[in-house]
């Protein structure tokens, strides 16, 4: 059985069950289905819609500008045909992001992430999501924080630091003296930001390594 | 469904999403997703918009 053929048995059982029913009320039934790859249901009643929608909207602006007698007009009909547009863009897009859903919940059985890490390739459902379908996978790289300058005696451990640690005036470099029994792991961060901004000099506990911040001020 | 329903609105309609539509026959618990009340259609005072994937 093809797709088509599948949609248009599922409009056709929705419309066995529930269009005389709301007939009888005075409301009309029409089944908007689409496939998990997209395809909309052939049939005729939605399809229809945007178009009645696109033609009310296109008209009710004419209305608010007061260019009633250009209803009809070529212009009116290049207006119509742009709101057309625009409403089943919208549409398409809905549908493909619902698809993109359905299929993500299919496969992991778990909702989309909802932020995406540094370094991991943004999704189809993003991409969709933020109109960047067209745009590359991959983030560009960001540019990395400057780092103060860092004066290594004998093997220092690794100190990484952000710039904006450094309180104004303070010159921004940190002396690392290492005795050679430093602890395997380098120098937790708020000892580093605790020996530039205290000015002094911090013996880190439990290891050996000292930390001093000299002030040019 | 909420892209229709903003372009129904958009457009003027007042739009009734997941409404019960009360029905005259027995033992139906009718429930349209997307209801565009006044559509304006021959015979129909509303279109109900089953929406599904």
């Amino acid at each position: 059985m093809h797709t088509n053929d599948y949609l248009q048995a599922r409009a056709g059982v929705k419309k066995d069950r529930y269009k005389e029913d709301y007939a009888a009320v005075g409301t009309a039934f029409a089944p908007a289905i689409v496939s998990v790859a997209g395809q909309i249901h052939p049939g005729p009643e939605f399809l229809r819609l945007p178009w009645v929608l696109a033609d009310k909207q296109t008209r009710n602006y004419y209305v608010l500008i007061s260019a009633e007698e250009e209803i009809g007009s070529e212009a009116f009909t290049w207006s119509r045909a742009r709101t057309f547009s625009l409403n089943t863009n919208s549409i398409v897009k809905a549908i493909a992001y619902a698809t993109a859903t359905r299929l993500h919940l299919s496969v992991h059985s778990t909702a989309l992430p909802s932020r995406r890490q540094p370094g991991q390739p943004i999704s189809s459902a993003e991409c969709l999501m933020h109109g960047a379908a067209h745009a590359s996978h991959h983030a560009a790289p960001r540019p990395a924080p400057p780092r103060p300058a860092i004066n290594v005696d004998v093997g220092a451990p690794s100190v990484v630091q952000s710039a904006h640690t450094h309180r104004a005036g303070a010159s921004g470099e940190v002396d690392v003296v290492d005795d050679g029994t430093h602890a395997a792991g380098g120098v937790a961060a708020s000892e580093c930001l605790a020996a530039t901004l205290g000015g002094g000099v911090v013996a880190a506990g439990g290891t050996d390594a000292h930390i001093s911040a000299n002030d040019d001020a | 469904m909420d892209v229709l329903v903003q372009i129904a609105r958009n457009t003027g309609y007042s739009v009734r999403v997941n409404h019960k539509v009360s029905t005259t026959a027995a033992a139906s618990n009718k429930q349209g997703d997307v209801e565009l009340v006044n559509f304006g259609l021959d015979g129909s005072n509303s279109l109900v918009i089953d929406v599904s994937i």
